[in-house]
């Protein structure tokens, strides 16, 4: 194990639909992400493949397991909570050995166990403490062994970095990579945070209000949302949206925003599109993805800097159309003044567009969606 | 500085005065439970007697059977109080973590039997003992307080503080609801725990007009009515100075318990004040 399959799971809680009808695959030995803003059901189905909580509807599988009606103890898998939910009352000794004295092993057998995670996870030194005593990344450290000591099949980690200060962060999320990899485990991170997403996982499944939106490599996200939310929900800075819509001038193809903002759009983003003028549209571009050029005469779009903001290594210039804007990503060395006129030239190949109706991306249906496959468990 | 210092000066000597007041009927009993007979109503009244009568003492528990009544409390009250923290921590627990129907409704009515006065249920308590044919024993002492809504509230609203994921986690560690109970929720609720354990400790051993009523015989007597060995059946001169050894007597487990509890207590807030 574990191959881990969600098959239409659905989770009500009363009148509350927390989780909506999702199919995922999560592959073995994979870190997945579970990414989404709060609310939007992630606790709910972490807490489903843990066994507890009960779909609503649906079946979870482990490899070719239906497990719906085994309980927690006997899935064999590690949860880390949130609030790392340490028993305040216990050392970290006795925290991290409760699930084996549970399972009556013999002490030495313990203490060896205890001690070999510990080494593991490098919290040799922190087994004498209470969880009152110790920081909250050594916390969540210790909570990590209480779930890794089971050898369980899957570790599921709940929002693992939001408690932590900044730069714990990046300590931390590299130190769950390395353990994650020395351990082979097969591991569910859920996370409101698309940079974690996006650094810490092989494949992240975005959702909204228990809503699957897209699953895929963060590449694949980033590369091809597969509507609007995904589009702004991850990169950063985020993507830039323009409304407008669709004009046919001499054979080509321009997308026309209120009356200062006309910018052609190149064959290969209008391939796939149906050519019917006055259609509304969203087109969106990172940041990352327009150049500035300084032959403005030449240069497809133009517009006037609005603002300059700092970014560290980078600079984000702002430039308003109307009461739309568009952010471009340049160097912080870029020399540029606020009230230029530049040239800017979008990277034809990571134009998207969106229907404004359904949000759903036009242009090339993305590769990423396969959250669910097809062929019954043999 | 000054300031500080001033204020503190104060609080004290409030705290000085206050605590004086409390505790000065106190050693007046002290001090007439050491006089002799006639001693005790010597004008003016002295704090030190003449001659400390520490016999008076040892004749207490010659002139009544109080090595036997203290049996009795003690029994009474140690298993009162062991049934009430047992019956309040179950009965709490499922108030407060468990799922079922009418929880809140069953928990109202818990709440009110305690606006029921005792005297209300005094006559059918006593019926149901006495058809029971318990009269007479410890289980009309025990058993009609083995659970109080008192304790079940209190206990409730601690256990409601303690968050979710604690039981989740100990799910996942592969903990029975039993297990949990004892090994996680009882250890955290130790302030708690010691407050019902005080209370009904506290309840049991002074109780006065239900042991009254239910025990006949000298044999089955608790300390706060054998105390009555000492006051004048015929309305004369009690014999204070007994009354008051028998008292000191009556009195010192309470406060024992009563120390041993409030390191419990002081323990109990410094360890919730460092909550990580
Ligand atoms: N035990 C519960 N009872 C009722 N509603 C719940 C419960 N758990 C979660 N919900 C609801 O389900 C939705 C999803 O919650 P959750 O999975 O915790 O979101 P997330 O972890 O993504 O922030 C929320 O609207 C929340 O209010
Ligand atoms: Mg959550």
């Amino acid at each position: 194990m574990a191959n881990v399959r969600l098959k239409n799971i659905t989770k009500r809680f009363g009148s509350v639909t927390a989780v909506n009808n999702v199919c995922l695959d999560i592959p073995h030995g994979k870190v997945t992400a579970l990414l989404g803003p709060s609310g939007c059901g992630k606790t709910t189905i972490l807490l489903m493949l843990a066994g507890i909580y009960k779909p609503t509807e649906g079946e979870i599988y482990f490899d070719d397991l239906q497990v719906n009606g085994i309980p927690p103890q006997l899935r064999n898998v590690g949860l880390v909570f949130q609030s790392y939910a340490l028993y305040p009352h216990m050392t970290a000794f006795e925290n991290i050995a409760f699930p084996l004295k549970l399972k009556k092993l013999p002490k030495a057998e313990i203490q060896k166990r205890v001690e070999e995670i510990a080494e593991v996870v490098q919290i040799g030194d922190l087994l004498d403490r209470k969880p009152g005593q110790m920081s909250g990344g050594q916390q969540q450290r210790v909570a990590l062994c209480r779930a890794l000591v089971k050898k369980p099949d899957l570790l599921l980690l709940d929002e693992p970095l939001s408690n932590l200060d900044a730069r714990l962060r990046l300590e931390t999320r590299a130190e769950i990579k390395r353990i994650q990899q020395e351990l082979g485990i097969t591991t569910i991170l859920v996370t409101h945070d698309q940079v974690e997403a996006v650094t810490m996982a092989d494949q992240v499944a975005v959702l909204k209000a228990g809503v699957l939106q897209q699953y895929g490599t963060p590449k694949e996200l980033l590369e091809q949302p597969a509507n609007l939310f995904v589009a702004s929900f991850l990169g950063d800075p985020p993507m830039n949206l323009l409304q407008g819509e669709l004009e046919y001038q001499e054979g080509r193809c321009y997308f026309r925003s209120g009356r200062s903002l006309r910018l052609p759009v190149p064959p290969l983003a209008a391939k796939g599109l149906q050519k019917s003028p006055g259609q509304k549209l969203i087109l969106g571009i990172r940041p990352e993805h327009l150049t500035i050029t300084w032959e403005r005469g030449r240069a497809p779009w133009r517009g006037k800097v609005f603002l300059v903001e700092f970014l560290g290594r980078d600079k984000l210039l702002d430039f308003r159309f109307g009461d739309q804007s568009l952010r471009v990503l340049v160097p912080a060395t870029f020399p540029v003044e606020r009230g230029e006129v530049l040239g800017i030239e979008p990277q034809v190949e990571h134009l998207h567009i969106f229907d404004p109706q359904t949000g759903l991306a036009l242009t090339g249906p993305p590769e990423g969606l396969r959250a669910c496959s097809d062929h019954e468990p043999a | 500085m000054r300031r500080t210092l001033v204020k503190k000066l104060i609080i004290h000597l409030v705290l000085l005065t206050l605590g004086a007041a409390m505790v000065l009927p106190f050693l007046w009993m002290v001090s007439t439970s050491l006089k002799g007979y006639h001693e005790v109503f010597r004008y003016p009244p002295r704090w030190i007697p003449d001659e400390p009568q520490w016999r008076n003492y040892l004749e207490v528990w010659k002139l009544a059977p109080f090595g036997r009544f203290y049996v009795n409390s003690t029994i009474v009250a140690v298993i009162t109080t062991a049934g009430q923290v047992l019956t309040g921590v179950l009965a709490a627990y499922a108030f407060a973590r468990m799922e079922f129907a009418g929880r809140d409704q069953i928990f109202m009515l818990f709440l009110a039997t305690l606006m029921v006065p005792t005297q209300v249920t005094l006559i059918p308590t006593y019926i149901v003992m006495s058809r029971m044919g318990w009269i007479d024993s410890y289980k009309s002492l025990i058993v009609p307080f083995l659970a109080t809504a008192f304790s079940v509230f209190l206990l409730r609203q601690f256990f409601l503080t303690i968050p979710k994921e604690l039981e989740e986690a100990s799910i996942m560690d592969g903990c029975s609801k039993l297990r949990f109970i004892f090994a996680v929720i009882m250890p955290l609720s130790k302030p708690a725990i010691s407050s019902v354990a005080l209370f009904g400790f506290l309840g049991s051993w002074n109780s006065y007009l239900w042991p009254l009523i239910v025990i006949n015989s000298n044999q089955m007597r608790t300390l706060p009515i054998g105390l009555r060995y000492f006051v004048s059946q015929q309305g004369g001169g009690s014999e204070w100075h007994y009354l008051m050894a028998a008292s000191l007597i009556v009195m010192l487990p309470v406060l024992i318990v009563f120390f041993l509890a409030q390191k419990q207590f002081i323990e109990g807030i410094a360890k919730s004040g460092i909550k990580g």
